[in-house]
C-alpha cells in the first residue's frame, strides 16, 4: 500500500500547493492519489474576554483515500479544532471543506469520530452503544444487531456485548468507541487522541490493533495525537501544527515499510531521523512548544 | 510466579468478613433505637406524661387505633389522595420540565413564574383552593399536586440543560436527528436529575398531604392530628407521627428500588 506510492512527492511542491487550494487537487491527482477530504483555507477564531485565540489560520490540506494521516502538534495548535470542524462539531469561520469533491457544511453521515473521553452511554449495553449510529440511519433491528456484533468481533469484544459500558476497562471502552464509529461504515474515520487516556501498555496494544483494522478495512483515517512515536508508527503522512495562531507548518511523509511493529519502528534508522526532525520542528525542549 | 506470591503477601488481610459488617449495619441502629427509647421512657419519670407520653403509650395508642379501624380509614384516604396528587404533580413536572429545559422560548416565558411559585410557601394558596373547589378531596389533591410539581419541574429542566456535552456530541457525531437526540441521549441523560426531583417532590407531597388535611378536611391522617391534638392525646399523636414518617420512608424506598432495579447505571456510572 505504501510501497506503490513510491518516493515521497516533492515537499516543495506540496508547500506550494498549500498556498493555493485548487492546485492541491491537481498535485494529488498528478501523483495518482485521489483526494477524499480537502481542506481549503480553513480559519477558526475563538473570541475571548481578554484575548482572541486564532485556533486555525488558513489551513489547506488534502487527505487521500485509504490514507492514514496524523495531525501532530503541541496543545493549542488547533489540531483537535480542525478534526471537530471536519465532523461538524464546530463550524469554520473561513474556508471550505469537501468530502469526495462535495462541499460540506455541518458534518456528514460518511464520517465518524472517536473521542478521547469515549463517552459510551451508560444506560445502554455495549452492543446497544455500537448500534446507536445505525439507529440514526434507520437500519432494521436485526440488521443493526448483526452489524454491531460484527464490529464487536472485530475489536474482540463479543463476550461483553451485553455488559454495561462502565464495567469495562478503559482500553475495552475505547475499543467499543472504535466499533461504534466503524459500525456506520464511515469513509473517513476521525480519531481525536483516542489513546490519550490509556496506560502505556494498553495504548501500544490498541495502536497495533488500529493499524491492523485500518489495513484490513481500507478506511481513511485522520488521527490527532501529540505523541510523535504514535504518529510515526501509524501514519502515512504526518501534518505538523504550531500554535498562536494555529497553523499547518509541514507535511511529512512517513516512508517506512508496512506492516510496522512497535519494535521495528523505533529501531528503524529512518524512523529515528523522522522523529528527530519532527521533534526539532515542534521545538520541543526549546520552549517554543509551550 | 514470584509476582503472584508478592501480590498475595501485599494484599491487605480482610479483617472484617462481610457477614460481620452486615450484622454491624443492623445491630448499630438497633442499639441506637434502644437507647433513644430507653431515654424517652426514663424522661417520663420526671416530665408530665401528657406532654411526652412513653414508648409504651405510643405503641398501645397505635395498636388501639389500628384495632378500632380509625387509622386504617384515615390512612387509606390520605394515601389515595397523596398518590393521586403525586402522580399528577410528578408527571406534569417532568413533562413541563422537559419542555422548559428544551425550548428557550418556553423557558423565558415560564421561568419567572415557576421560580416565583417555587419560592412561595404554597400553603398561602389553601384559602384560595377552598374558595375554588371547596373543602374537598379535590382541594387536598390539588395541594399535593402543587407542592410536588415545582421541584420535579426545576430538576428536570436543569437536568436537560446539564446533560454531559460529551454524550450529546456522540449523538451528533453519529448523525442522530433532533428528535432521536432528545429521545435516545438527552432524556436518558436527564434521568438522574428527574430522580432527584422525584425524591424531593414526593417528600414534599407527604407534607402537602398532611398540611392539606389539617387545613382542609375532616378526614385523613392530618385531620386525626388536629383531633388528637385538641384532646391532648399525646400517645395517639406520636403514633400518627410514626405513621407519617413511615409513609415518607416507604416513598423513599420505592423510588430507590425503582432506581436500583431499572436505572442501575445512575449509581454505577458516576
Amino acid at each position: 500500500m505504501t510501497d506503490d506510492r513510491g518516493t515521497a512527492p516533492d515537499r516543495q511542491a506540496r508547500a506550494g500547493a498549500r498556498a493555493a487550494a485548487p492546485a492541491t487537487k491537481a498535485v494529488e491527482e498528478a501523483a495518482g492519489q485521489e483526494a477524499v477530504l480537502e481542506y481549503a483555507g480553513i480559519g477558526k477564531t475563538f473570541p475571548g474576554a481578554d484575548r482572541t485565540v486564532v485556533a486555525l489560520d488558513q489551513v489547506t490540506l488534502a487527505v487521500r483515500r485509504r490514507e492514514f494521516v496524523s495531525l501532530v502538534g503541541p496543545s493549542g495548535c488547533g489540531k483537535t479544532t480542525l478534526l471537530r470542524i471536519t465532523n461538524g462539531l464546530e463550524t469554520a469561520d473561513e474556508g471550505t471543506l469537501a468530502l469526495e469533491g462535495k462541499t460540506l457544511s455541518g458534518g456528514s453521515q460518511d464520517m465518524a469520530y472517536v473521542f478521547q473521553d469515549i463517552n459510551l452511554l451508560p444506560w445502554r449495553s455495549v452492543v446497544k452503544n455500537v448500534e446507536l449510529g445505525l439507529e440514526a440511519r434507520g437500519l432494521p433491528k436485526a440488521e443493526r444487531r448483526e452489524r454491531a456484533m460484527e464490529m464487536l468481533q472485530m475489536v474482540g469484544l463479543t463476550q461483553v456485548a451485553n455488559a454495561a459500558p462502565y464495567t469495562l476497562s478503559g482500553g475495552m471502552q475505547q475499543r467499543v468507541g472504535v466499533a461504534r464509529a466503524l459500525a456506520v461504515r464511515p469513509k473517513v474515520l476521525l480519531m481525536d487522541e483516542p489513546f490519550g487516556q490509556l496506560d502505556n501498555f494498553t495504548r501500544e496494544t490498541l495502536q497495533v490493533e488500529i493499524a491492523e483494522l485500518w489495513a484490513a478495512l481500507g478506511t481513511t483515517i485522520v488521527f490527532v495525537t501529540h505523541d510523535v512515536d504514535e504518529a510515526i508508527f501509524l501514519s502515512d503522512r504526518i501534518v505538523l501544527f504550531q500554535p498562536d495562531p494555529g497553523r499547518l507548518t509541514e507535511v511529512i511523509d512517513v516512508d517506512l515499510p508496512r506492516p510496522r511493529t512497535g519494535y521495528d519502528v523505533r529501531a528503524h534508522q529512518r524512523a529515528i531521523e523522522l522523529r528527530a526532525h519532527i521533534v526539532s520542528r515542534l521545538g520541543v525542549g526549546t520552549g517554543a512548544a509551550r | 510466579m514470584s509476582a503472584v506470591a508478592t501480590r498475595r503477601a501485599d494484599a491487605p488481610p480482610r479483617r472484617v468478613p462481610l457477614a460481620d459488617r452486615r450484622a454491624t449495619g443492623i445491630i448499630a441502629p438497633l442499639i441506637a433505637a434502644a437507647v433513644i427509647l430507653g431515654a424517652w421512657e426514663i424522661t417520663g419519670l420526671f416530665v408530665n406524661r401528657v406532654l411526652i407520653s412513653s414508648p409504651q403509650g405510643a405503641v398501645s395508642s397505635l395498636y388501639d387505633m389500628i384495632r378500632q379501624g380509625t387509622i386504617n380509614g384515615a390512612l387509606s384516604i390520605s394515601v389515595r389522595e397523596l398518590y393521586l396528587g403525586l402522580a399528577i404533580g410528578l408527571a406534569g413536572g417532568i413533562v413541563l420540565g422537559v419542555a422548559i429545559g428544551r425550548y428557550a422560548l418556553l423557558d423565558s416565558i415560564f421561568s419567572p413564574f415557576v421560580n416565583a411559585a417555587n419560592a412561595t410557601p404554597l400553603n398561602v394558596l389553601i384559602p384560595l383552593l377552598i374558595l375554588w373547589v371547596g373543602i374537598s378531596a379535590e382541594a387536598r389533591v390539588l395541594f399535593v399536586v402543587l407542592i410536588s410539581f415545582f421541584p420535579v419541574l426545576l430538576n428536570t429542566a436543569a437536568g436537560l440543560r446539564n446533560v454531559s456535552r460529551g454524550y450529546v456530541e456522540v449523538g451528533q457525531m453519529l448523525g442522530l436527528s433532533e428528535w432521536q437526540l432528545l429521545r435516545k441521549v438527552i432524556l436518558p441523560g436527564t434521568v438522574p436529575y428527574i430522580f432527584a426531583g422525584i425524591r424531593l417532590g414526593s417528600a414534599l407531597g407527604v407534607i402537602g398531604m398532611i398540611v392539606g388535611e389539617m387545613e382542609v378536611s375532616n378526614v385523613g391522617v392530618g385531620y386525626l392530628l388536629n383531633f388528637y391534638g385538641e384532646g391532648f392525646q399525646t400517645g395517639n399523636l406520636l403514633a400518627l407521627v410514626f405513621i407519617s414518617a413511615l409513609i415518607g420512608v416507604v416513598n423513599v424506598m420505592v423510588v430507590r428500588t425503582v432506581q436500583k432495579r431499572w436505572f442501575r447505571w445512575i449509581d454505577a456510572a458516576r
